[in-house]
Parts: C-alpha cells; structure tokens; sequence
C-alpha cells in the first residue's frame, strides 16, 4: 500500500508515475507494475469466466431438446403376426425412435438389428435376392444373421436386437 | 461526372457524403488482358445470391418449417400457390447455379496466383464464403423433407459427428437429439434463414471492401510487361455496363432452366424405411459422396470415414495454406501449388461424374 499512500499525497502526478515514485523512496522495491499486471489478470479472469457463466443457460437451452427426445427409451417392440413374415421375408419398422431391420431366414430363424448403418448412419435394408443386408448410400453389406460388416465402407457390425415369437407375435426386443 | 449536373444528383451526394466514393469510383480500373473474362464471375456468384434473398423471402410466406407440414407447404408451394413452382425453383437452380459460379470464382482466383500478398485476405474471406455456401446448400436441403433430404442430413451429420473431440458435440447440436427429426428441421431452419444470411453477409461485406482496397489482381504474365503495355478499362462506366450484360445473360439462363427443367420433389422423408436404391446428394457433394465410398472401412488405425475427413480437411488447409507458401518467391513452391490445385480439381470432377453414372 506505499504506492498508493504515495499516490494520495500526490494526487497532480499523472497515472502511470506511480513506479517511479515508489522506486524513490521504497526500500523494499515497488510492486506497482507486478500488481497492476495481477489486477489485469484479475480482470480478464473475471470477464472470461463471466463470459463463459452467461453462455450457460443458452448451452442449457439448446441440449434441453435433445434430451428430452433420448427420453423416450422402448424396450420391445411388437412388430407383428409371425405369418405375415413368411421365410426369406424382411421389414424396416420403428424401434422407439430408431429405425430397426426383423429378418427371417430361408430356414425360418428371425434376427433383428438396429438398421443404422455403422458407416454414416443411413437405414439398411434386406436384400432377398443377395441375402444380404446393404446400405444404399455408399454400398455396405452386412450379414444377415449376424450383422457382421462384410463389405464395403462401415467399420463395425450392425447393433443386433433380440427377435422371439411369442404365442405367434414376432416381439423384438433389446439385446 | 457527367451526372452532377443533375441537380438531384448533386443533392443526394452531398446529403450522403458520397463525394470520396464517387471519386473511388471514377479512378477504379480494371485490367484488360485474355484472362479478364474470370473477372465476371465474382458478380454472378452475388447476382445468384440476389436471386437467393429474394425467392428465399418469398418461399418463408409459404413455407412450415413443421415435421408434418414441411413436405405437404412445399407441395403447396409447388403445385397450388400460383408460380409458386417458379419462385421455389429459382430458389433451388439459383443455389445451384451460385456454388457453380463459385467453383469457376474459386479456381480461376486459385490458378491465377490471385491469393498472393496484399490479398490473402480476400482469398481466405472467399474460402470461408465457400464454406457458408456449402452450409446454405447443407441446411437448406434438409427443410423440403423428402426422403433424399433426410438420408443427406443423416450422413451430413454423421460426418460431422467424425470431427476430432467437438464432433459429437456440434451433430449432437445440430440435431437436437439423436434422430433427425423436429429439431433438426427447426434448427436447420433458423439456421438456414438468420444465421447464414447474416455470416454471408458480414463476409461478403469484408470480401468486397478488400476486393476494393486492392484492386483486381493481375495474372504473372500480366505482370510481368511493362506498365505501358498493360491495359485498362475504367470499371464505371464500361466494366460495370459488362457486369450488367452478364448478369441480364445469367439470368435469362436462370429463367430458362427453371421453366424447362422445373425443381421437383421427392417421397416424404419416412424416416423408420430403408434409405432408397441410388440415393445421391447435389452434385457439390457428389464427389465427396463417390470418394466415401471407395474409402476401405479402416485405413491403418483409423477408421475409414475418419481418414475420409481428414483426407478433406488437408484438401481444404491446402487451399487456405495457398497465400502462405506459395508468396511468388519460390517457383517449386509456386508448381507445386500449381499441380495441387489441377490434382484436386481432376479428381472432383472425375469422382463428380463417376458419381452421377454410378
């Protein structure tokens, strides 16, 4: 506080002369520069952090959508009459608010998967005639009875769903 | 100029202290030599952007940026508001039309060595207008809510998601949720209507004050002949008579596509069904499209779309990096900027057309 009891005598000294004032009579040498740098730091410290504290409820506001539509979490899905999928059949249906793929086999086995590409996020669909499961976007093929990735750009395998009958109702559930 | 004695003229230049601007203006000079004619395509680009504000405020009169009402307000648009199938295909061609005008902006300014000191501003400015246009035809595509626009979006969003560390966080708030849907459409909206018009704006504002400020650049071989040998023509009144020749012609070529070829619209986006057989975005994405598509699921530890991104990030810091290295002092490195910019455009052309006979 030397410096700013300097100050206050000398109140025709214009700003900035403070150190040099000091520097005259301190022993212990002048911490006017070393404070006004704190004080800056203090400042912009503040008004960072403010600025970041103000960003807060419009961040808020724009996440709240999305969470609220995560919310809607499904468990099993009926899709159907297991006579309505006869062998070698397939079909695209909603599974909570995700597109999801139920096929049957030529032998009769039901397998589901997520129906999101693992590429870049397009809906597949069952190939009859190929018996393959294929994305019409960039090419990708996947098993059908796996959801292993076999040819083309997707990285990682289908995310497989549980497909059951019950009492003659195909029911797909999570895995 | 002849048009001060006009004292109305005279009134309104005083009153708006346009005095230093006319002068500007009386000085300005463009250069006259065989590559003058790239010159134009800066002011096509912004006449299609005219066009684009225009049928953009027109189309909002109609629009519903609604899950159940988008398709059905365009249909509307389309078939029972009266022109309405005009205004919206003005809209749609003149957004093609415009990144088209400004690929041949682009590349003629590229090869032209115009991105050299005083202008890698102007240069980097333009970029980012690239950008912006490519956000306006990103945003915009989506809002019909037909089933091309919805799988487009999806795979948009899915490469944004690709983005080292903030992906997931800028499709996350793109999307609004983690299914295309009523906030995707919303957010793309306002984004498309507010958000981009006034980026473009403010950017365009900054490109043309540089454009200004340093005048026309002339190509290497323009400056390599003495000063008496270079010609120039005054750009008022004579460049700007030819502005407006071009524009009337781009225009009547705007008008002619629409009426022959009018902008149609496809199934409703159903977005629990299969992406359809042969689905393709816009041509600008085309190539991008075709090359994803070639990039093998894992390219050593990476996987395959994330070296597809990366591989289009380097593309694009090479073209901002353009003012930076190649300063005119070095010849390899003015070659070698050279032969970039033919790599990159042969293969978005070659990829483009692979793309569209795929």
């Amino acid at each position: 506080m030397v410096c700013s009891a300097q100050q206050s005598t000398d109140s025709a000294k214009p700003e900035g002369s403070c150190q040099g004032g000091c520097g005259g009579g301190g022993t212990g040498g002048c911490h006017s520069e070393g404070r006004r740098g704190f004080l800056k730091m203090l400042v912009g410290g503040v008004a960072v952090f403010w600025a970041g504290l103000t960003t807060v409820p419009f961040f808020r506001y724009l996440v709240s959508g999305k969470e609220e539509s995560e919310g809607i979490a499904v468990s099993q899905v009926t899709v159907g009459p297991e006579s309505d999928f006869p062998p070698g059949s397939s079909k695209n249906f909603q599974f909570g608010n995700i597109p999801a793929l139920l096929i049957r086999n030529d032998a009769g086995e039901f397998s589901a998967f997520n129906a999101v590409c693992t590429h870049l996020g397009c809906t597949v669909q069952y190939d009859k005639s190929d018996k393959n499961i294929f994305c019409a976007c960039h090419g990708g093929q996947f098993n059908p009875s796996t959801g292993e990735n076999i040819a083309g750009p997707p990285p990682k395998p289908l995310s497989p769903l549980i497909a059951k009958v019950v009492e003659g109702v195909v029911i797909v559930s999570r895995a | 100029m002849a048009t001060s004695s006009n004292p109305l003229f005279g009134w309104l230049t005083d009153r708006l202290a346009l005095a230093p601007l006319l002068a500007f203006a009386e000085k300005k000079k463009v250069p006259v030599h065989k590559h003058s004619l790239w010159y134009y395509l800066g002011g096509i680009a912004l006449v299609f952007l005219l066009v684009q504000i225009v049928t953009g405020l027109l189309l909002m009169v109609y629009y519903i940026p609604e899950l159940d009402s988008a398709y059905a307000s365009i249909l509307r648009i389309n078939t029972n508001i009266e022109f309405g199938w005009f205004v919206r295909s003005l809209h749609s061609w003149g957004a093609n039309l415009m990144i088209l005008a400004l690929f041949f902006h682009l590349f003629s300014a590229y090869f032209m060595k115009a991105y050299r000191s005083p202008r890698e501003l102007t240069w980097l400015t333009g970029l980012v207008l690239l950008i912006v246009a490519f956000g306006f035809g990103f945003t915009g595509y989506l809002l019909p809510w037909d089933e091309v626009a919805f799988f487009a979006t999806k795979i948009g969003l899915d490469i944004t998601s690709q983005v080292p560390v903030i992906g997931e966080f800028m499709a996350g708030m793109l999307r609004g949720g983690d299914a295309v849907g009523q906030s995707t459409l919303s957010r793309f909206f306002m984004i498309h209507v507010i958000v981009l018009p006034i980026s473009i704006l403010a950017l365009l504002g900054a490109h043309l004050w540089l454009v200004q400020g340093h005048g026309m650049s002339e190509p290497e071989s323009v400056q390599a002949l003495p000063e008496a040998e270079r010609e120039y023509e005054p750009f008022v009144p004579n460049f700007a008579l030819k502005d407006a020749m071009i524009w009337l012609l781009v225009l009547n070529v705007l008008a002619t596509l629409v009426t022959l070829f009018p902008w149609g619209l496809g199934v409703q986006a159903d977005p629990f069904a299969p992406a359809p057989a042969g689905i393709k975005p816009e041509w600008y994405f085309l190539g991008m499209f075709q090359f994803l598509k070639f990039v093998p699921a894992h390219v050593g530890p990476i996987e395959g779309e994330k070296a597809g991104l990366l591989f289009f990030s380097l593309i694009g810091l090479g073209f901002a990096a353009a003012p930076f290295l190649d300063t005119g002092k070095s010849k390899a490195m003015s070659n070698l900027f050279h032969w970039f910019g033919i790599v990159v455009l042969t293969g978005f052309i070659v990829l483009t057309i692979w793309g569209f006979v795929a």
